[in-house]
């Protein structure tokens, strides 16, 4: 009998761990193994603002010197070498193509980190090694939220990865350069979502 | 001075729609701010929770119901592509594809709850979801993760793409290039109950 229950139960947990990757988790991904062993993924959060929420005026554009929200992250995939931080806004197609607006995009991140904190300065390089491009304005740093007041809220999305490597590229390096390097090293992903438009 | 006061507005113009777009939007100019387009659902709010019935948590979720202002003159068709941004395909970019209809005519302000799966008599295309269907495929994040950010992303276009239903995702976004009159999301979040 109990033989029976546990061939049972191993089935119907396997089938479950199936189902899981088929539906949303895309097969490949690490974090299928992470699930078999009944771990969540990797988590990004802010207590700046709440997931799907507003982001606050002193995160964003409706203030002359906005500062980038404090991040933490948990749940870290094994063997992680490092993180990409990238923040865009989806609501924007630039030249009526579907490139959006690149607010932030951080790249060899320490994979010992566990969070950035509020008021990252706006230098190509950290003393830690992290690297962070040009945003939609230019300036190697983080652009805080501006959609205009007219609305709708545009939909401020933070994008971390795990990677199982760093990241050789320049300080020179785009969005593009960051995104086509990290295909194939991606062990986790995670997302935040934050909502705003200008007060005027 | 009619010559003068007419340049000083041409540049003024020109300066506001310059401001505007490096803040971040389409180029409405800031004297007469036109709201972008928006997309809704009465099903669940903007940057909230999808109720069950629409996710996986239920056998054959049907589509939330979806709504649409503020269409850009000269809109021929809309598509909407529906994606969980959270999954790195074997170890890629590539995240998971939950829904994409295309040549959703320009005159449409909404779609229906529960769209039938295939294509529609309307002329709309629904290409090929992450399940193998051309249909929607409801959020299926397990409870154990953090919630899953689920995108709607509509775009009005200037013409209908001249694809079917056998169309990839990225070939629907290529078609989509140099067409893109103006965009709209709407994020649902989502894990299972268990």
């Amino acid at each position: 009998m109990r033989t029976i229950l546990t061939t049972v139960l191993a089935v119907a947990l396997a089938a479950g761990v199936a189902f899981t990757q088929g539906k949303g988790k895309g097969g490949g991904a690490p974090g299928g193994a992470a699930k078999g062993k009944g771990g969540p993924s990797l988590t990004l959060t802010t207590t700046a603002f709440p997931d799907g929420g507003i982001v606050p005026d002193k995160f964003t554009q409706n203030v002359p010197m906005p500062v980038s929200p404090a991040l933490t992250w948990s749940n870290v995939p094994a063997n992680t070498q490092s993180f990409v931080l990238h923040m865009h806004d989806p609501d924007v197609a630039i030249g009526r193509n579907t490139t959006d607006v690149i607010h932030w995009i951080v790249w060899n991140i320490p994979g010992t980190a566990t969070g950035l904190p509020e008021n990252v300065p706006a230098v190509a390089q950290g003393p830690d090694g992290m690297m962070q491009g040009m945003n939609q304005g230019n300036v190697a740093g983080y652009r805080g939220p501006g959609a205009p007041a007219a609305g709708p809220p545009h939909h401020y999305t933070w994008e971390l990865f795990a990677l199982d490597t760093k990241l050789d590229l320049p300080a020179t390096a785009t969005r593009d350069d960051v995104i086509k390097a990290v295909n194939g090293h991606i062990n986790g992903k995670a997302v935040l979502v934050g909502r705003f438009i200008r007060s005027n | 001075m009619r010559t003068i006061l007419t340049t000083v507005l041409a540049f003024t113009l020109a300066a506001g729609v310059a401001f505007t777009q490096d803040k971040g939007k389409g180029g409405a100019p800031k004297a007469a701010p036109v709201p972008g387009m928006a997309l809704t659902s009465p099903d669940f709010q903007d940057g909230g929770i999808i109720p069950d019935k629409f996710t996986q948590a239920v056998q054959n979720a049907p589509s939330p119901k979806l709504e649409w202002t503020q269409v850009p003159a000269g809109t021929q068709a809309f598509t909407i592509l529906l994606h969980d941004p959270e999954p790195s395909i074997n170890k890629t970019t590539e995240d998971v594809t939950h829904w994409l209809i295309f040549n959703i005519p320009g005159t449409a302000r909404e779609l229906a709850g529960g769209v039938a799966a295939g294509n529609l008599p309307d002329g709309s295309v629904q290409a090929k979801n992450r399940g193998n269907a051309n249909a929607y495929m409801g959020p299926g994040n397990p409870a154990i993760n953090p919630y899953h950010h689920y995108t709607f992303e509509m775009f009005a276009l200037d013409a209908k793409l001249p694809l079917d239903e056998n169309a990839t995702r990225a070939q629907v976004m290529e078609a989509m290039n140099g067409h893109i009159l103006g965009k709209a999301v709407l994020v649902g979040r989502f894990k299972r109950p268990q």
